[in-house]
């Protein structure tokens, strides 16, 4: 058949394709890498590694917003794997120095792990709801987890019912500028990973199984399944994310499992854009970097992520998380 | 993958293909066969079960009893992503929201649902787009695109999944005019290439130039009405 013959579309659209998402995740992969470079004093150091892993959390959310699931809960994998690391760390009774200097390795793959499992959770609990319904369930499955965290694994980790929460955890590392490069290292793998599988064939498969589940089924794909892959996938980053922020504070607690940590994600991505991998780990990492230079307090935090979600909600009543959610076709105009 | 059709025999065979009764909806029944190549056009009133036909061939309804055979193969209670896979596309009166995904992306689904190595999927991409006109397009997302062009999307989306057999759930449905020639055009090409076509439509004007044959819905049963008036040849 001739493709001169083929009629031309309604409207005409000028051809071009658009920036290579790797130009956008590979200048996210360099900006941790220079900022190490240039930060010389601890409170820099500091900065730059806590930002870093916040960068690490944003980018794993990117996952459920490219296969349509704008879970609110994302703070229970990361929660999970701090929690994980602290455990682990606790009952193998390890220093800073164990296991060769390993010791880090071993509890941050112990995290990611129990990311994975919680991410399963989530998603095995949520794969058949809609949007709207699976952000609801998510957001009070972290409340859920943050409760237990604080009722029951304070008690059991630190052996007493003392009313402080937190649990110590080996820090990690010692040197403040050696962790400025090792999360910078991890925030930039983490980029690197999503911006493959967003690309790839499961990445396709992942925004058909966004379109709708008959739609995704009709086309071959087991959406289902798909929607877990992504919850495991995010949950597993996210767990890593977790236990390298457990031990660059030296301690875990309950605040990590807030709403706090889990609106921070999608805030991010309402902000960098939803349907990019660059534009969330560029606020994220932006974000708290801010965060922590100022020192802005908690509670104002979380009214700026409150303020953020609003706004995005003001501007597109029917789809908050712009065009990467709804598996309810809206109705449009024109002929 | 299925094997390409028995040149001699029936693409798709529907045999005594029974649906329970829902609710307000009464039982239906189909038997038709469906040789390879033919363009069948479904008519009937909103209602009268012909999303239904289409709903049980590809495996979103379970028939109580009856048996689908495509391609002399027994796809009864198959899988709907399993009979996709085995080669019969669907496309749906209401296109999938696909606002945040790239045209080429949203056509490649397609091709790597239906299981093409990469380089085909790449092919498949590019025919889909020329039949539907929708190449200049090819880099906008979905948000990007008319309700003309959404049809159009879907139907790339047929032609990217090379398939044996697609079933097109009223494809010209609240399309003015214009927008409805497009449509109906491309629904010509997709036939033009090969692939075998149920359409489902409420008014025969529409199937006339697409269908080289015609079935009414009447009653919650399949009936022959023969060769539209002006339509092609099989």
């Amino acid at each position: 058949m001739s493709t001169a013959a083929v009629s031309r579309p309604v409207t005409a659209y000028p051809a071009g394709r658009p920036p290579s998402l790797w130009w956008a995740a590979a200048g996210w992969v360099a900006v941790p890498f220079v900022a190490a470079a240039l930060g010389h004093d601890r409170f820099a150091s500091t900065t730059l590694a806590a930002a870093a892993v916040q960068g690490l959390f944003a980018v794993s959310w990117v996952l459920l917003a490219v296969s349509g699931q704008p879970s609110l809960g994302h703070a229970l994998p990361y929660g999970a794997g701090a929690y994980a690391a602290a455990f682990v760390a606790r009952r193998a009774g390890l220093h800073a120095g164990d296991l060769g200097g390993l010791m880090p390795v071993v509890l941050t793959v112990a995290a990611a792990i129990a990311g994975g499992c919680f991410g399963a959770l989530q998603g095995r609990l949520t794969r058949r709801l809609a949007p709207a319904f699976l952000a609801v369930v998510t957001l009070a499955m972290v409340e859920a987890g943050r409760t237990l965290a604080t009722m029951w694994m304070a008690p059991v980790l630190r052996g007493g019912a003392d009313a402080d929460a937190s649990i110590p955890i080996v820090p990690f590392p010692s040197d403040d500028r050696a962790a400025a490069w090792i999360t910078a290292a991890a925030f930039g793998a983490g980029v690197l990973l999503v911006t493959a599988l967003v690309r790839s064939r499961t990445g396709v498969a992942l925004r058909a199984a966004a379109g709708g589940e008959r739609a995704a089924e009709a086309l071959g794909f087991d959406a289902p399944r798909l929607r877990l892959f992504a919850f495991v996938a995010a949950g597993t980053i996210a767990g890593t994310a977790g236990a390298l922020a457990a031990q660059l504070s030296g301690h875990v607690s309950p605040l990590m499992l807030s709403w706090q940590t889990s609106l921070f994600a999608p805030a991010a991505a309402l902000i960098g854009g939803a349907a990019t991998v660059a534009g969330p780990a560029a606020a994220g990492y932006a974000g708290a970097a801010v965060a922590q230079f100022l020192d802005v307090p908690s509670p104002l935090q979380l009214l700026v992520l409150a303020a953020v979600l609003v706004a995005a909600g003001l501007r597109d009543p029917q789809h908050l998380f712009g065009p990467a959610f709804s598996w309810n076709p809206r109705p449009r105009n024109g002929p | 993958m299925m094997d390409t059709p028995d040149r001699f025999g029936p693409l798709l065979r529907l045999d005594g293909v029974r649906i329970r009764a829902d609710g307000a909806r009464p039982a239906r029944e189909f038997t038709i066969d469906i040789a390879p190549g033919e363009a069948l056009g479904v008519l009937g009133p909103r209602g009268s079960g012909k999303t239904a036909l289409l709903d049980v061939v590809s495996g979103f309804l379970r028939p109580e009893r009856g048996r689908i055979a495509l391609c002399g193969e027994d796809i009864t209670g198959w899988a709907a992503r399993r009979i996709a896979r085995a080669g019969v596309a669907r496309s749906f009166q209401t296109p999938p929201f696909l606002d945040g995904t790239m045209i080429d992306d949203a056509v490649a689904a397609a091709a790597i649902g239906r299981g093409l190595s990469a380089r085909r999927a790449r092919d498949a991409v590019r025919l889909g787009l020329a039949i539907t006109g929708l190449e200049p397009t090819r880099y906008r997302t979905g948000a990007a695109l008319g309700p003309a062009e959404q049809r159009l999307l879907t139907l790339a989306r047929v032609a990217a999944a090379a398939p044996l057999l697609a079933l097109l759930d009223e494809p010209l449905a609240g399309l003015a005019p214009e927008a409805a020639g497009l449509v109906v055009a491309t629904v010509r090409r997709l036939r033009e290439i090969g692939i075998t076509l149920i359409v489902t439509a409420h008014d025969a004007a529409s199937l006339r130039v697409v269908c080289s044959r015609a079935a009414l819905m009447r009653d919650g049963r399949l009936a022959e009405a023969g060769r539209p008036a002006g339509a092609p040849d099989a």
